[in-house]
């Protein structure tokens, strides 16, 4: 009877237990993303190969092999993705890298401002690049009246402005994957070099940026799988010759109901992604993909897998040469004190221009938003609060404010349950195949958003759940666990177990240990979780574009309605709004992790 | 045979006297690796007795498994006469000293201390009462408000022991919990463990690796190698009579020859290859013409310039003399070319100089013999 009591507790790692009772904490996470992740994916990819009347048929695909606008929209889609991805890694490089150098102190200040635009809602963001790059944006009104042009130049609805609201978008992405990496690089390395007589550039190119190339690449795939999936940009910056194969198969379903079709091209995708993420994994290794998953049991890697390593380190090695060969012409030209001074000024101003681009467009949705005009205009005509008051005295705005709020309490809740016992399981069990489950619980954050939404609306049209809370509810759910597992399992993993072994010495029982030693002690890593679980959900707008089905609104819901029909104050309004609470909640999270222990 | 001292015993294996802890062949492996082989102990009550050994001596695995932290592959563990091999270890009734203490750090002193007591459900007042006897009985009843990160290394060593003994467990294991602490404090500490051993007569499985903590502290020194016991007796036992070659390099400096039995009787008598012999203290293990080792402590060694008396004596060459404040250690290269050390106490003058010849004499009673060394 105690078995289940027991499993929690860490003495029990040795304790003889069958191996079912053993995973019994993963079981929850399990049966949820069996249910609402697994099996819907499946059932979208069965779709793409059945006729309606329910034959074996290829005749999506032979579709899209053979009709040249999805070819075209498949490489419109990857040039996007590719441009999108060196544009980022480029931006992130320099911010990455004063950050890992930084010390710990300032690195902390400074993260901030890397924080804030990650979470960031996309379309608050893209909402701000509408206002800044528009035919009477900020930007053309200041080229006109500097006078460098007579004209508007066209910076949006071409591929100019997707990229820029790509960029913008990904840009933190990067810096947040490489900076783990570039954090474990041993300083003393550098000085080491410096010592035996390498200068400045050569300490740079010769060492530190050969050790840095893992997180660079897992900067890359994570940039790229994520650019695959987009809608949110290419769809408000860009014109119809940047449409992106999301965007197509949201067509296909909301307009055209064509769900085989939408499974075909959603299994392109979904193969696209995942024939990168293999890629990956043979060249670099999945463990320099997350700081946390880092730690998780390192798998012996495969016969394929070493000659990979070792491929990738000879490619590695070979950059390095190439970049310490371009590096050494340069010393020739450059005194070394000179260099050192100029290097340290250009990765200032690179850090600062980067900040100041992510930055940016928040700063002109604030004033933006307390115009008295009628219109979005920058700069604002007079000061008002009236688009607030629109705002408040809209029944529909009100009730998405609402909906939003209860969504992402209830599925922050829920992945933070699920979340954290799997957490619990995959730190302190000896667990067979524990990087396949790790793999299982971090998938959503890898399959495109568009896939999981299609497939639960396809579930959801079966179970009555679309435009309930419920699915709602549940669909964010599964988005969000993946962060909280990763959040608690970091928790965790600095945790010292010898305090849940004393409580038991002491005559604690496993349920009590648990209680009053262990939660205690992690409380503030798991609301932290939560928080990162709230603002997923709170930010999320591809499942809820589908599964709301107009019957329940949410707000990015209802800003993407409203964006695609016009632009007006009180979205600036809204924007505004997400901003605050969602820096007020991220500093509230921040704050909260760094306190743990 | 019940004694009819403690009637709770009577399950105990075996029925023997009253015992505190019985280890009954226990083992512990880990695949193909043992980290403990088939171990049998005893601990009576009142009793400290030390695990001591090198680190991967299976001295920390046995106490887990006493702990109820690690089970065990084989074996039963008996605890107040129940047997509690399969018990969790918030059902054994033990108390445990961690290396780093362990103290709970969002609790304060007085709640670390009160988690047991809350734990067994005590009601308020008693848990009040009790939390300040045992910070009286550690003599820090002022830190009882504070949080354990406000105290020193001393302080929290005290408290994890306050928070140990305030239930009265049936035994308390400490797992090096002197380790962490400097010098000076950690002999201030054995003092104070020592003494709360004596006032509360609690008893103590105690584990290190050092022998001078053993030695100064224990009843019993239980001394493992290689996953299994190597020798079990008094501080004595183990320094004067060590069975085996590990037991006696191991606690102290030895000089350790190899011989062959002459004779055993009333007294050994051994030879070495130069075919001198010695007299030596009888041991029923050997049989004569058996070859094994034999071992003297270099304070036993005396270093003459003359012969002296007959008796246990080899002639050499004084290669070097180190001065180690209150003793002297003296090297002697004996002619047969094995070297000796001694251990004196410094004297102002009178020790001979570096290659002068000289005699090192000891008395049979001082050569303890040994198994020869596994070939």
């Amino acid at each position: 009877m105690t078995g289940e009591a027991t499993t929690l507790h860490p003495a029990a790692l040795s304790r003889p237990l069958s191996p079912l009772l053993a995973l019994w904490p993963l079981l929850p996470i399990a049966l949820f993303l069996g249910a609402f992740f697994v099996y819907p994916v499946l059932q979208l990819l069965t779709l793409s190969v059945r006729t309606p009347a329910g034959e074996m048929t290829a005749q999506n695909y032979l579709r899209i092999v053979s009709d040249p606008i999805y070819a075209n929209v498949l490489a419109i889609t990857f040039k996007i993705a590719f441009w999108t991805t060196l544009v980022s890694i480029l931006g992130a490089y320099p911010v990455a890298y004063l950050l890992a150098t930084a010390s710990a102190k300032r690195r902390n200040s400074l993260m901030i401002w890397v924080l804030v635009p990650f979470w960031t809602s996309f379309l608050v963001r893209t909402f701000a690049w509408m206002i800044l790059l528009g035919r009477n944006g900020a930007i053309n009104r200041m080229l006109i009246s500097l006078g460098i042009t007579d004209a508007p130049v066209a910076l949006i609805y071409n591929l100019t402005g997707t990229l820029i609201g790509m960029s913008h978008a990904m840009i933190p992405l990067a810096i947040m994957t490489m900076l783990p990496v570039m954090q474990t690089i041993d300083p003393n390395l550098a000085r080491a070099a410096d010592t035996l007589g390498a200068r400045r550039g050569q300490t740079f190119w010769r060492i530190y940026f050969p050790q840095s190339m893992p997180g660079v690449s897992a900067a890359c795939i994570m940039v790229f799988i994520t650019s695959l999936g987009f809608f949110i940009t290419p769809a408000l910056l860009g014109g119809a010759r940047e449409t992106m194969i999301t965007q197509v198969i949201i067509t296909q379903v909301q307009e055209l109901l064509n769900w085989g079709f939408a499974g075909a091209l959603a299994v392109f995708l979904l193969a696209a992604a995942l024939l990168v993420f293999a890629l990956y994994d043979r060249v670099v290794g999945m463990a320099t993909l997350a700081g946390a998953s880092a730690s998780v049991g390192r798998a012996r890697p495969s016969m394929l897998g070493r000659v990979g390593a070792r491929l990738g380190g000879a490619i590695l090695g070979a950059l390095g040469n190439l970049c310490a060969a371009v590096a050494e012409r340069w010393e020739r030209a450059m005194p070394g004190s000179a260099q050192g001074v100029l290097g340290k000024a250009a990765l200032r101003l690179a850090f600062g221009f980067v900040i100041g681009f992510l930055i940016l467009p928040a700063l002109f949705v604030i004033p933006a938003s307390f115009t008295a005009g009628a219109a979005v205009e920058f700069p604002p005509r007079g000061f008002s609060l009236r688009w607030y008051q629109t705002y408040l005295s809209s029944p529909d705005w009100i009730s998405a404010t609402y909906n939003s709020f209860a969504i992402a309490t209830m599925s922050g809740l829920v992945a933070l349950l699920i979340g954290t016992m799997a957490a619990f399981a995959l730190t302190r069990r000896r667990i067979p195949g524990k990087t396949a489950v790790l793999a299982l619980v971090l998938s959503p954050l890898i399959v495109p958003r568009v896939v999981i939404a299609v497939a639960l609306f396809y579930l959801y049209s079966r179970l009555e759940l679309v435009g309930t809370i419920t699915g709602l509810v549940i669909g964010h759910a599964v988005l969000a666990v993946p962060y909280v597992v990763i959040t608690v399992m970091a928790v965790l993993s600095t945790y010292d177990q010898r305090y849940d072994q004393a409580a038991s010495t002491l005559g604690a029982s496993p349920l009590r240990t648990l209680w009053r030693i262990t939660l205690p002690q992690i409380r503030p890593g798991l609301i932290a979780a939560f928080l990162f679980a709230f603002i997923t959900s709170f930010d999320e707008l591809t499942i809820a574009l589908f599964v709301t089905g107009g019957a329940v609104s949410t707000l990015p819901r209802q800003m993407w309605s409203d964006m695609l029909l016009q632009i007006n104050p009180t979205l600036a309004a809204v924007a505004t709004i997400l901003l605050v609470v969602m820096t007020l909640l991220l500093f509230a999270g921040e704050y909260l992790r760094r306190r743990s222990p | 045979m019940a004694t009819g001292k403690s009637p709770e015993n009577k399950t105990s294996p075996e029925n023997k006297s009253p015992k505190k802890l019985s280890i009954v062949e226990v083992s512990k492996r880990y695949g193909d690796v043992a980290a403990l082989d088939s171990t049998d102990l005893d601990m009576a009550e009142g009793e400290f007795l030390t695990l001591l050994g090198p680190s991967g001596s299976g001295k920390t695995t046995l106490l887990s498994i006493v702990a109820g932290l690690t089970s065990p592959t084989t074996g039963e563990v008996w605890i107040d006469g129940r047997c509690s091999t399969r018990l969790p270890p918030f059902k054994r009734e033990i108390g445990m000293v961690f290396q780093n203490y362990a103290l709970f750090p969002h609790l304060t002193v007085f709640e670390n201390i009160a988690f047991p007591l809350h734990m067994r459900r005590l009601p308020a007042v008693e848990v009040e009462r009790e939390v300040r006897r045992v910070l009286d009985v550690i003599k820090l009843p002022q830190v009882a408000d504070r949080f354990p990160r406000e105290l020193s290394g001393g302080q929290q060593q005290r408290i994890a022991l306050a928070r140990c003994i305030v239930y009265s467990p049936s035994i308390v294991l400490m797992d090096e919990p002197l380790g962490a602490l400097d010098k000076n404090l950690r002999d201030h500490m054995q003092m104070e463990i020592k003494r709360l051993h004596t006032e509360i007569g609690i008893t103590v499985l105690y584990v290190t690796h050092d022998q001078e903590e053993a030695l100064a502290m224990s009843d019993r020194i239980c001394l493992m190698n290689n996953a299994r016991i190597e020798q079990v007796g008094t501080p004595d036992d183990l320094y004067f009579r060590p069975r085996s070659i590990f037991a006696a390099s191991f606690l102290g400096e030895s000089n350790i020859l190899d011989g062959v039995v002459q004779a055993m009787g009333e007294k050994a008598v051994i030879s070495d290859q130069a075919g001198a012999t010695f007299e030596a203290r009888p041991d029923a293990r050997f049989k004569t013409k058996e070859r094994l080792c034999w071992m003297v402590r270099p304070e036993s060694l005396r270093v003459t310039r003359d012969a002296g008396p007959p008796g246990n004596t080899l002639r050499g060459r004084l290669q070097d003399v180190v001065f180690a404040g209150g003793v002297t250690k003296i090297h002697v290269r004996t002619d047969q070319g094995g070297m000796l050390v001694a251990k004196q106490l410094t004297t102002a003058n009178g020790v001979p100089h570096q290659g002068e010849e000289v005699f090192v004499s000891w008395s049979g009673e001082d050569t303890v013999l040994l198994p020869a060394a596994a070939p």
